[in-house]
């Protein structure tokens, strides 16, 4: 393979990187529960969410900055970032795209997704956060019709406090880690999504993720809700501008599934990655998880992730209810100087319960790359099957690509596989398409596409467009 | 008598050398240093050696070799015949002792050529927590046995260990290093034995020198009682072109933790790990490995099978790492589990740490009962359900057996091992 072409890669800039001057309403920079309460009264919260957030900070005060995962990074200073920033003017809050400050739809211009065209052609309903506060909703008429309550995290605690309090920590309590618990401290805002029982949800939803402001941690909380017998396929897609310091990011999603329900929720993660020196870029510690409440309930989770200095990300699915099933399909890309230890957890609780994991890993120039996944199949769980298949494609011999599956089962019923394999890009396969007139980038490109297929078919297709384009410019040169 | 203490009070033995006394000082510092391990180290989350940190023990004992279970043990075919009682060599029921091209002596009184090589392995640096046990075998072994192939041997060398304390839990710490020269070829048996009232906590290490081209054939039998505990492990260093072969059968004890740790130096280094763990009653069986490729052009093949029946827990956990410059590399691994009853229970995780693109790995893991569709074709030949379940589980261990590949030692051994699976299979349908 062409060093040449190596180093194009390498040299190629971060596509996707510009910064909006906006000014933002900032808390100063550090955490207490000052600043939590300072969080809660901006936001005109109910005393129960800052009752709970701060019972969060203060068992996140006793916890440790977990270090177990295989990522390197400099130790965060957490008195040093501010935890909360919302653009101006949150008083009087836009009612539609003409009301929005241009600055901001300038910025979707040049991310190219024009909000009410990409809406309008589409027919997705874009609830875009731009730091951490809600700017634009739409289509939320056709989904009031539906009875889907599809909103930004603020306004659900505002009309629907009672949702919010039934569910909010029910999947990924305050307790369960240190980021976690962070993020149940000063989480932001974030999407709430309800479906009713029975209901199909007629569009499907999605929300751009951005990181704007400098030093400006994002804490972001999704939580999903699927009732009996309801389906919604949820979309996740981020872009970040760049900048040299680093920017931590600590969300956490929880999806609940009642019986006979089902939630998809895929993701295109590919906030800026830091520079090939490893300089900048975004820490991603993200906590997402769903539980399958019900019988016959099921949950699938897809994930491109291309971006981030430093990922470590885990979607797990708990499957409580009989039948249930939870799916897990993951591409990550590592390059340059990227590191991401990133995988799932299957928990089998209910009776013939089923898991699919299907892992991509590439690693490329010198990024390291670690699958951590964990089966878990509990004495109750009779039946349980779980399929487990994690790949990875060396790109350059400074990369590295690491596999740590658990398996652990108290049922002798249960029925696990686990496959992995680690190669490079096969020379004879390479040989081959050149011969049959490609060129050695296209080549290769066809090849790491086709690594990725059973990964990208799982995707709605414009995001699987979009996907695809992402992996073109995270990888075409440095495998050509 | 002594008087009991817990493991890292233990004093050590007095070192035949002062060279000797340094190192192994040295290693009970170390180990007193950083203590032993928990639950919360990664490598012992699973197998949690409670029994072993909070516990008090005497030195073991130093009794003859036990009658019977030495008739039940001693194997013919051995050219070379060592019997250890907790870690001691006892000459007098040994034989074979000057073989040629091969010397059998203490650590103090190996041979100066093989200093380097002993004080290599007495002084490991990989001195974690999780290496605690390998520090305290280092710090608290009595004499050690060195053994020395210079020249290939037809005849199986066994290496017989009986554990033998029947008044308080002791604490053995038998040490065994093999190296074989350059070129040489031996095959070498290590079984270990006791007695079903035993109450010894065996702390067991063995070190594999292997020059260039040398090929050991290890064949490591564990059939300890369920009241001995044993942690055993291996610490192989392989020249070019070595190859080292390990057909491991985890039979018994209370509570086993097996490591072994194959690091491939020299280019064209080949390591095989075939294990077989069979778990009944309520015991625990950890299996641990880990094959360091550190140069190019390196193979290592790892299968491990595990039927589990009782309330046995096995655990398994192989990893292999490929260093930047190990290029060419190639391993595969494999890990399958059987539970056989309701409250087995079964932990695996097969790791990969790869930091060279143009390598070759593949693991896979599987834990599941035997399928109806086998079963139900024997019945329709005529088989009775617990005949045809008995077949398949045997068959099912067979992938481990046949690399035993020594007709001798698999006529002593597969007897064994099918009434032990008889057992099982009674217990289950019990």
């Amino acid at each position: 393979m062409s060093s040449a072409t190596v180093d194009e890669v390498v040299s190629k800039k971060y596509e996707f990187g510009f910064f909006t001057d906006i000014d933002a309403d900032e808390a100063p920079p550090g955490l207490s529960e000052d600043i939590i309460r300072f969080i809660s009264a901006k936001k005109k919260e109910p005393q129960w969410l800052l009752d709970y957030r701060l019972k969060a900070y203060r068992h996140w005060l006793t916890l440790e900055e977990p270090r177990w995962p295989k990522v390197d990074y400099p130790q965060i200073d957490y008195q040093d970032v501010i935890y909360y920033s919302a653009p101006k003017r949150p008083e009087d809050a836009p009612k539609s795209l003409d009301e929005v400050d241009p600055k901001l739809l300038e910025t979707y211009e040049k991310l190219g997704i024009p909000l009410h065209e990409r809406a309008a052609l589409a027919g997705i309903a874009v609830d875009a956060v731009f730091d951490s506060v809600s700017v634009a909703t739409t289509f939320k008429e056709t989904l009031k019709e539906a009875g889907v309550i599809f909103c930004s995290f603020s306004e659900a605690v505002q009309d629907h406090p009672e949702l919010v309090q039934k569910y909010l920590g029910s999947v990924v309590p305050h307790t369960d880690n240190f980021f976690a618990a962070l993020n149940a401290a000063v989480f932001t805002d974030g999407s709430f999504c309800w479906i009713p029982a029975g209901v199909r949800c007629p569009m499907e939803l999605s929300t751009y993720f951005r990181i704007n402001a400098a030093k400006t941690g994002q804490f972001e909380r999704t939580l999903i809700v699927a009732e009996e017998g309801a389906y919604v396929s949820y979309l996740e897609g981020c872009t970040a501008p760049q900048r040299d310091e680093n920017q931590l990011h600590a969300a956490v999603v929880e999806i609940v599934c009642q019986k006979n329900a089902e939630v998809k929720y895929s993701t295109v993660q590919n906030w800026y990655p830091g520079d090939e020196n490893g300089k900048g870029g975004i820490y991603n510690f993200v906590t997402k998880r769903g539980a399958c409440r019900g019988d016959n309930a099921k949950i699938s989770w897809t994930q491109v992730e291309t971006g981030s200095a430093i990922t470590w990300k885990y979607p797990s699915v708990i499957l409580q209810g009989d039948n249930s099933v939870g799916e897990f399909y993951s591409v990550a890309v590592t390059s340059n100087m990227q590191q991401a230890d990133t995988g799932t957890k299957m928990l089998h609780l209910g009776k013939n319960t089923s898991s699919t994991i299907v892992s991509k890993g590439i690693s490329a120039m010198r990024g390291q790359q670690s699958y951590r996944g964990l089966v878990k199949v509990n004495k109750g769980a009779e039946g349980a099957r779980n399929y487990t298949q994690c790949d990875s494609l060396l790109i350059g011999d400074r990369c590295g690509a690491h596999t740590f599956p658990y398996i652990e089962v108290k049922n002798p019923t249960a029925q696990i596989e686990h496959e992995a394999s680690t190669s490079k890009v096969s020379e004879d396969q390479v040989f081959y398409l050149r011969q049959r007139g490609l060129s050695e980038e296209d080549a290769v490109s066809l090849i790491v596409n086709g690594f990725c297929k059973e990964v990208f078919r799982q995707l709605p297709m414009e995001f699987a467009v979009e996907a695809q384009a992402l992996l073109a410019v995270s990888l075409e040169g440095a495998v050509g | 008598m002594h008087k009991a203490a817990t493991l890292t009070e233990l004093s050590p033995h007095k070192a035949a050398a002062p060279w000797l006394g340094a190192l192994q000082q040295a290693a009970l510092d170390q180990v007193k240093a950083t203590g032993l391990p928990t639950k919360k180290d990664e490598d012992w989350r699973y197998s949690d050696p409670k029994a072993w940190r909070e516990g008090t023990f005497v030195p073991a004992p130093s009794p003859g070799a036990d009658e019977t279970l030495l008739q039940g043990a001693r194997l013919d075919a051995a050219g070379v015949e060592l019997v250890l009682v907790n870690g001691r060599l006892d000459r007098g029921k040994s034989r074979g002792l000057d073989a040629a091209g091969l010397s059998v002596t203490s650590v103090a009184e190996a041979d100066a050529t093989l200093r380097p090589v002993i004080e290599q392995a007495l002084s490991s640096s990989e001195s974690a927590r999780s290496d605690a046990f390998l520090g305290l075998n280092r710090a608290l072994f009595d004499q050690g046995l060195v053994l020395h192939v210079t020249a290939s041997q037809e005849a199986p060398v066994h290496v017989l260990h009986i554990s033998d304390a029947r008044d308080a839990a002791a604490l053995s710490s038998p040490f065994v290093l093999c190296a074989v020269d350059q070129g040489a070829q031996v095959t070498l048996v290590e079984q270990h034995v006791s007695a079903s009232h035993d109450q010894t906590f065996a702390n067991a290490a063995v070190h594999v020198a292997l020059g260039a081209g040398a090929q050991l054939a290890h064949h490591l039998w564990q059939r300890l009682s369920d009241t001995t505990q044993l942690v055993h492990t291996v610490c192989a260093d392989l020249d070019a072109a070595a190859q080292y072969s390990l057909v491991a059968l985890h039979l018994g004890a209370g509570y086993a933790r097996s490591f072994v740790e194959a690091r491939l130096g020299g280019e064209q280094a080949e390591v095989q790990y075939h294990g077989l763990l069979l778990g009944h009653g309520q015991s625990h069986q950890d299996v641990h490995s880990a094959f360091d490729h550190r140069v190019p052009h390196c193979t290592s093949r790892q299968m491990v099978k595990s039927i589990l029946g009782g309330k046995s827990h096995g655990v398994f956990n192989g990893k292999v790492i490929f260093r930047e410059h190990a290029q060419k590399s190639d391993t595969a691994q494999a890990n399958h589990n059987l539970l056989l009853s309701r409250d087995a229970e079964i932990d695996t995780k097969p790791e990969l740490e790869i930091y060279a693109d143009d390598v070759k790995a593949s693991h896979g893991a599987t834990v599941g009962q035997l399928d109806d569709e086998p079963v139900f074709y024997l019945r329709s030949r005529g088989l009775d359900e617990p005949t045809a379940r008995r077949l398949l589980t045997i068959a099912f261990a067979q992938d481990v057996l046949e690399h035993i590949g020594d007709e001798a030692l698999d006529a002593f051994i597969h007897p064994l091992i099918d009434a032990r699976l008889a057992a099982m299979l009674d217990e289950v349908t019990a």
